[in-house]
């Protein structure tokens, strides 16, 4: 038992009380508001860039400036074809357009069709995003020209592609037909060739 | 000397004996009525430290609403403020001696009240991030949940630290975003520290949505950050590594965002993360499976 004298009666233990509700409540009150500005369900967005326009824009600015033209397409502008991948084409601007292949300046142009392919506009590397017959109609129309034709879908390379993207796991690789490549005069760098996953020789 | 006068006299000096009789408690009491707590402590302070008042709860307590006055009078929220620190100990100390009931009360509340501005100060952290200010505000917290676990063995903040966990992992994500590649060390920092945030938040309550989908996003949004410093002067060797390392990340917040998607099936944004994820690990068919589910999803929204 405490040999303090008790503090009896005083105004200020009901003055403490008071004082006492009135700062919970008003605690309360802040912590309820703070905790609701505080956000709630998310922190950022998911990045909508696309990623896969990312690599293949790189692996295809590789392909430009690692393999070999003839040299009677060595002057002018390096000209780049997309077809039909917009997010892709834009990438290439945004990070190759007017890059130096060799001494030509990069060119990069968009076509939302093989239709669309000037047929009058020499492209040395043209990127299509087309399967079947209709991949095989653009590497007949090409044939006869130094042109890489670069595309992403199954069996590319027996329908005509030079280069075809393919997913090993969940990994970005390619494969070559680079036998092919060289009877059309454009010879695959030795770079380009060790990275590929297949290759036709 | 008149009648008045001595009455005067009288009452003067009833009232100085008064006064002198009073108590340490008393006065400080009294000065607290006026407002004047830091005289209050300047009186209290060193008589709790002395016996008989050492011993006494209700002196205690006294004490620790006094520096919590203070405390509120000075507008300090840093984690070891004197007078916060102060009136936290012999609030404590004051319970621990068995008050009466009345006191008891008296003294849970204000003990309560001084948590919560320790929950409340980690929370201001947290709105007004700053690089490296992780511990402070998991110190304040700290605060914060010793007194209530103090007050309540049986409490449970799970729910509360699974919060604070999230938040810091989402302050981290908010400074990574606006780093821009500007510091690549101290980006690896910000993202480390998210990451590691927001699994502590998912180990104290593993079913929230809102930390397994920002999980998953923290790590999905760091691989295509590595992604975009792709440029014409990145060579094959470095694509590959880095083209590694992206799917590394995007491998790891694939099962999160799938359990975030367990959690909320008709979430657009789980949707669209799956689609994005799938699509970045080169899974077009089960990407174009997501894209149906989210076009059926807006197709039915009124």
């Amino acid at each position: 038992m405490s040999m303090a004298p008790k503090h009896k009666q005083f105004g200020l233990r009901r003055s403490l009380k008071m004082r006492t509700m009135v700062g919970l409540c008003s605690a309360i009150m802040v912590l309820i508001v703070g905790w609701v500005l505080v956000p709630q369900q998310q922190g950022g967005a998911i990045d909508d860039a696309d990623t896969q326009a990312i690599m293949k824009a790189n692996f295809l600015f590789h392909f430009a400036a690692a393999n070999e033209w003839p040299e009677e397409v060595k002057s002018g502008p390096f000209r780049m074809a997309i077809i039909g991948n917009e997010r892709l084409f834009d990438e290439l601007v945004d990070k190759y357009a007017l890059k130096f292949i060799g001494a030509q300046s990069l060119e990069i142009v968009y076509y939302s069709s093989s239709d669309a392919l000037a047929a009058d506009v020499f492209a040395h590397l043209i990127y299509a995003e087309l399967e079947g017959i209709n991949l095989e109609a653009l590497a007949e129309r090409i044939a006869n020209d130094p042109v890489l034709l670069v595309a992403n879908s199954e069996s590319a390379l027996d329908r005509g592609a030079l280069i075809n993207f393919v997913a090993v796991g969940h990994l970005m690789r390619y494969e070559i037909n680079a036998e092919k490549a060289a009877e059309r005069g454009v010879l695959i760098g030795n770079r380009i060739m060790s990275w590929a996953v297949k290759s036709v020789q | 000397m008149s009648v008045k006068s001595f009455l005067m006299m009288c009452f003067v000096v009833c009232s100085t004996a008064v006064f002198g009789q009073q108590s340490p408690v008393d006065r400080a009491v009294a000065l607290g009525q006026r407002g004047d707590w830091a005289q209050a402590l300047i009186i209290l302070e060193p008589e709790v430290k002395k016996m008989p008042w050492q011993a006494d709860s209700h002196a205690w307590y006294v004490l620790g609403y006094v520096q919590k006055e203070l405390h509120k009078a000075s507008g300090s929220s840093e984690l070891n403020a004197p007078e916060r620190l102060g009136a936290v100990h012999s609030l404590d100390r004051a319970l621990s001696m068995g008050p009466n009931r009345e006191d008891d009360a008296l003294i849970r509340a204000a003990l309560d009240f001084l948590a919560r501005s320790f929950f409340r100060d980690a929370i201001d952290r947290i709105e007004g991030f700053t690089e490296g200010s992780d511990e402070e505000a998991l110190a304040l917290f700290g605060r914060y949940e010793a007194i209530i676990l103090n007050l309540d063995p049986m409490a449970n903040v799970t729910g509360q630290k699974a919060d604070l966990y999230r938040y810091l992992g989402q302050a981290n994500g908010l400074l990574l975003d606006r780093q821009e590649g500007r510091d690549l060390a101290l980006e690896t920092i910000l993202f480390e520290r998210s990451v590691a945030h927001y699994s502590v938040a998912l180990e104290l309550v593993p079913k929230d949505y809102p930390g397994r989908y920002n999980l998953a996003i923290t790590l999905y949004n760091q691989g295509v950050r590595q992604l975009k410093r792709i440029n014409h002067e990145t060579s094959m060797f470095e694509l590959m590594e880095i083209q590694e390392a992206c799917v590394g990340l995007f491998e790891q917040a694939l099962p999160v965002m799938e359990a975030a998607h367990l959690l909320k099936p008709n979430r657009l944004e789980t949707l669209k993360g799956l689609m994005t994820i799938h699509y970045a690990l080169s899974q077009q068919e089960e990407s174009s499976r997501y894209r149906d589910a989210i076009d059926r999803l807006i197709e039915k929204r009124p």
